[in-house]
C-alpha cells in the first residue's frame, strides 16, 4: 500500500516538476521573446498628428487653420461588386476617375487610396455609401478659410502636410510641431482599447503665427488692385503696404491670385508673389533715392535752382534723355515733383559715382531685404566698378537698375519714419504654449541711409509730388500724402514691351501710419502713367486704410450730434457727401505739370559708328512684374 | 442456528462524547483561511484586471467622443472664420444690406465729438 502511494507520489511530483521546468523555461529563460510576441500581438502602436499650427491676422482672425478629416482607402479583395463600387464612389466624389477606380478595385493590390482629405460633407456622402472593404481613416488637412485673402503671403502645403510655399514653407518647422505616440491594446475583434500604464508620447502641436498682416487690410489692397488691374485691362500687378514703424507688412497683394485651398487648379503664375520675387526698372519712383543721395550728400537743397534745359540732355554722342516738355529752370522741388529726367540727371551728376552707389546699397538695393517670405529676389545693382560711363544717369531716373516692389516700398518706409531702413516682415509673434513671443521685441532697423533732416526734406519733396506734381491723383483729402509716380518701360530682350506704372508714397506725410506701393503692369489703352493708373489706386487704399486704422484726418472739429452722424450714414450713393473722394482724373491733372513718363532713351542705330557700347539697352531682360 | 448461542447486552454508550479536536479545527480554518485568500485574491484580481479592460473601453470610447467633438468643433471655428472673413461680411453687407462704404464725411471719430 504504501509502496503503491509512494509510486503514485512520485509521478506526481514528476509531473509538477516538468510543469515547474517548463513554466521556469517559459517564464524566465524565454520570457523575452514571448513578452515581445504578446506585445505584438496585444499591442498596437498608435501614431498621433500633431495639429498644425494656426496662422492668425494682426486682429487674431484665422487665416489657416488644420481640421482632421477622412481619407478614404479600399481593399480590392474585399470589394464583391468593383464596378458598382466605383460608380458609387465616384458619384460621391466629384472629380474621381470612375474608369481609373474601376480597374484599380478589380486589381489584387491589397491596398488602393480612394481620395486623400476629403471635405467633410463629402467624407459623410462616402459613410453613407456602406461599402464593404472601404476603410476610412483620420488626417489633418489645411484650410485657408478667407480664400484668396493673402494667398501668395500664406503659401500653402502638400499632401504630406509639409509647407510648400509662403509663411508655410519659411516656418514650417515652427508650424508642423512633433508627432505623438501611444500603445494600445488591441482585442480579438481587432478594436482598440485604452491602456494608460502603457507608454504614450503626447504630440507637440505645431506653433501658431501671429502675422503683421491685417485681414481687412489685405483685403481693401486686394480688391483696389484688382479693380485698377481690370479697369486698365492690365496683365498683373502688386502692391504693399507696410507700418513704417516697425517694418511690418499690413497687406501684401500680387494679381493674378489664386485659392491655396485648391492651388493645384491653378497656374503657377499665379502663385507667384510679385511683390518679392519680380524685379522691374523702377522708372522715376527712383528718383526719390537719387534725390534722398544728393541731399545727404550736400549737393544739392530742395530750393537750388537746376537747369533742366530744353527738356533734353545728351549723355554721350546722340545718346539723349528726354523730359515730356521744356521746364527751363526748376527748383530742385520742382525738378521732384515735375519728375524732370534731365534735373535729375544733372543733380547726380554732382555726385560722385561711389557715393552714389553707397547710398542706393544703403537703402537696401542690391540685396534682400531678409523679409520672412520665400523666393525673395534681390535686384539688380552692379557693382559701381562696373558702372559703364552712362550708368549713373540712367541710374538716377530708375533704369538700369531693377528692384523689387518690396525693396522700394522698404526704402521709401526709411524717407517716412525719419531715416531708419527696417527689415520687413509679416511674422509679428510665435506661440510658445500659452506665451506670444514677438519675433522683433524693437523694431528691427537694418540701416540709416539718411539722417532724419534729410528724410524731413525728402518728405517735403514728395508731399509736392501730391500737391502740385506728377502724384495729384494719388491725394487723400483730410490726409497729407507724399509720394512718387513712375512709369517705367518694360524691359524684354534687345528692347522694350509695354509699361509698368507705378506709385510709391506713404501717409500721412506728417505722421506716417502706413507706405505703400502700387504698381501695375501693361495696362491697355492711352492711358498707362502713374499718375493715371496706380496713383488712383494708392489713394483709394490709403484712403480706406487710414480710417479702417483710425487715423484722424485734418478737418475741423465737427460740430455734429450723434443723430446726425446716424442721419449722415444712411445717405443715399447719390448725395453730394456720399460723392468719392477722389475725383475723377482728366487728362490734364496728370500731364499739364510734366508728368512723369517713360523715358525716351534715342539709343543709336544699329549700324551707328557712335553706339555707346556699354549702355543699358533693354535694360534687364529677365525683369518681369 | 447461529442466534441460538447469540444474545443481546445492551451497552449503554450514548453518554460517550467524542473529543473534539482541537488541532484539526485549527487546521480547517486555516486552510479556509488559505483557501479564502487565494479565492478572494484571485477573484479580486480577476475584477480588477476586467474593471481595467472596461475602463480602457470607456476611455477609448470617450476619446473617440472627444476627437469627434474636436473635429466638429475645429469645422465650425472654421465656417465661423470663413463667415468673418472681410469680403464675405463685405459682400453681405454691399448685397443683402445695401450697405455702402462711407466718404469721409460720414465717418466721425469718437474723439472728436465735442
Amino acid at each position: 500500500m504504501r509502496r503503491r502511494l509512494g509510486i503514485v507520489a512520485g509521478f506526481g511530483i514528476l509531473w509538477m516538476l516538468l510543469i515547474g521546468a517548463r513554466f521556469y523555461h517559459l517564464q524566465v529563460v524565454r520570457y523575452d521573446h514571448y513578452s515581445n510576441k504578446a506585445e505584438r500581438q496585444q499591442q498596437r502602436v498608435v501614431t498621433l498628428d500633431p495639429p498644425r499650427g494656426t496662422i492668425y491676422d494682426a486682429q487674431g482672425r484665422e487665416l489657416a487653420v488644420s481640421i482632421q478629416v477622412d481619407s478614404v482607402y479600399a481593399v480590392p479583395p474585399e470589394i464583391e461588386d468593383p464596378e458598382a463600387a466605383a460608380a458609387a464612389l465616384a458619384g460621391a466624389i466629384p472629380g474621381l476617375d470612375r474608369a481609373k477606380l474601376a480597374r484599380q478595385l478589380a486589381g489584387d493590390r491589397e491596398f488602393i487610396w480612394v481620395a486623400r482629405k476629403l471635405d467633410p460633407p463629402v467624407a459623410e456622402k462616402v459613410h453613407d455609401l456602406e461599402l464593404k472593404g472601404l476603410y476610412f481613416v483620420p488626417e489633418s488637412k489645411r484650410y485657408y478659410p478667407m480664400g484668396e485673402l493673402a494667398a501668395q503671403v500664406l503659401g500653402y502645403v502638400g499632401t504630406d502636410n509639409h509647407g510648400l510655399a509662403g509663411l508655410e514653407l519659411v516656418y514650417d518647422r515652427e508650424i508642423t510641431g512633433k508627432p505623438g505616440k501611444r500603445t494600445v491594446l488591441r482585442d480579438a475583434r481587432q478594436g482598440t482599447v485604452a491602456a494608460p500604464d502603457l507608454s504614450s508620447a503626447e504630440p507637440e502641436p505645431g506653433h501658431d503665427l501671429y502675422l503683421t498682416l491685417d485681414a481687412t487690410v489685405q483685403h481693401i489692397v486686394e480688391r483696389e488692385l484688382a479693380r485698377a488691374i481690370q479697369e486698365r485691362h492690365a496683365k498683373r500687378g502688386s502692391a504693399i503696404f507696410l507700418d513704417p514703424a516697425t517694418g511690418g507688412v499690413l497687406a501684401m497683394a500680387s494679381y493674378p491670385t489664386f485659392d491655396p485651398n485648391d492651388f493645384g487648379s491653378y497656374s503657377p503664375e499665379s502663385w507667384r508673389n510679385r511683390a518679392v520675387a519680380d524685379v522691374y526698372e523702377p522708372g522715376s519712383t527712383f528718383k526719390i533715392i537719387t534725390a534722398a543721395a544728393a541731399l545727404e550728400a550736400g549737393v544739392v537743397r530742395e530750393n537750388d535752382m537746376v537747369d533742366c534745359g530744353g527738356g533734353s540732355i545728351t549723355l554721350f554722342r546722340n545718346i539723349r534723355v528726354r523730359d515730356h516738355k521744356s521746364y527751363g529752370m526748376l527748383t530742385f522741388a520742382q525738378v521732384i515733383s515735375h519728375s524732370s529726367n534731365v534735373g535729375v540727371i544733372r543733380v547726380a551728376q554732382r555726385i560722385a559715382a561711389k557715393p552714389f552707389y553707397a547710398s542706393i546699397r544703403a537703402f537696401g538695393f542690391g540685396q534682400q531685404t531678409g523679409i520672412d517670405l520665400p523666393g525673395e529676389s534681390a535686384g539688380i545693382l552692379h557693382n559701381v566698378e562696373r558702372w559703364s560711363l552712362l550708368e549713373k544717369s540712367y541710374i538716377s531716373f530708375g533704369q538700369g537698375v531693377s528692384v523689387t516692389p518690396l525693396q522700394l516700398v522698404a526704402a521709401t518706409a526709411a524717407v517716412a519714419n525719419g531715416g531708419a531702413l527696417l527689415r520687413p516682415h509679416t511674422v509679428a509673434a510665435v506661440s510658445r504654449g500659452e506665451a506670444r513671443l514677438p519675433k522683433y521685441p524693437t523694431p528691427p532697423v537694418v540701416g540709416r541711409p539718411i539722417s532724419p533732416a534729410t528724410a524731413r526734406e525728402l518728405t517735403r519733396l514728395m508731399e509736392g509730388v501730391v500737391i502740385d506734381g506728377t502724384g495729384k491723383s494719388a491725394a487723400v483729402p483730410g490726409y497729407r500724402v507724399a509720394g512718387k509716380t513712375g512709369t517705367a518701360q518694360i524691359p524684354v530682350r534687345g528692347g522694350y514691351r509695354g509699361y509698368l506704372p507705378s506709385f510709391v508714397g506713404f501717409a500721412p506725410a506728417d505722421r506716417p501710419a502706413l507706405v505703400g506701393l502700387v504698381a501695375i503692369a501693361e495696362p491697355q489703352g492711352s492711358e498707362y502713367y502713374g499718375a493715371q493708373v496706380a496713383a488712383p489706386a494708392f489713394s483709394a487704399i490709403a484712403r480706406q486704410v487710414l480710417l479702417y486704422r483710425g487715423i484722424h484726418p485734418e478737418r475741423p472739429r465737427p460740430s455734429i450730434w450723434m443723430g446726425q452722424a446716424t442721419m449722415l450714414a444712411g445717405l443715399p450713393a447719390s448725395s453730394p457727401a456720399a460723392a468719392p473722394a477722389v475725383p475723377a482724373l482728366g487728362e490734364d491733372d496728370v500731364l499739364a505739370d510734366g508728368d512723369d513718363h517713360a523715358v525716351a532713351v534715342e539709343t543709336p542705330e544699329p549700324e551707328s559708328d557712335h553706339a555707346a557700347p556699354d549702355a543699358p539697352k533693354g535694360g534687364h531682360p529677365h525683369a518681369s512684374l | 442456528m447461529r442466534n441460538a448461542y447469540a444474545f443481546t447486552r445492551p451497552v449503554a454508550n450514548s453518554y460517550l462524547v467524542r473529543e473534539r479536536d482541537r488541532r484539526r479545527v485549527r487546521e480547517l480554518a486555516l486552510v479556509l483561511l488559505v483557501v479564502l485568500c487565494l479565492g478572494g485574491g484571485l477573484l479580486a484580481y480577476t475584477w480588477i484586471h476586467l474593471e481595467v479592460t472596461r475602463t480602457g473601453y470607456r476611455i477609448d470610447k470617450l476619446e473617440r467622443e472627444l476627437t469627434q467633438q474636436t473635429r466638429e468643433e475645429r469645422q465650425l471655428r472654421l465656417e465661423a472664420a470663413y463667415l468673418a472673413s472681410p469680403s464675405q461680411i463685405e459682400r453681405r453687407a454691399v448685397k443683402e444690406l445695401g450697405l455702402q462704404s462711407p466718404v469721409l464725411e460720414q465717418v466721425i471719430f469718437w474723439e472728436e465729438l465735442p
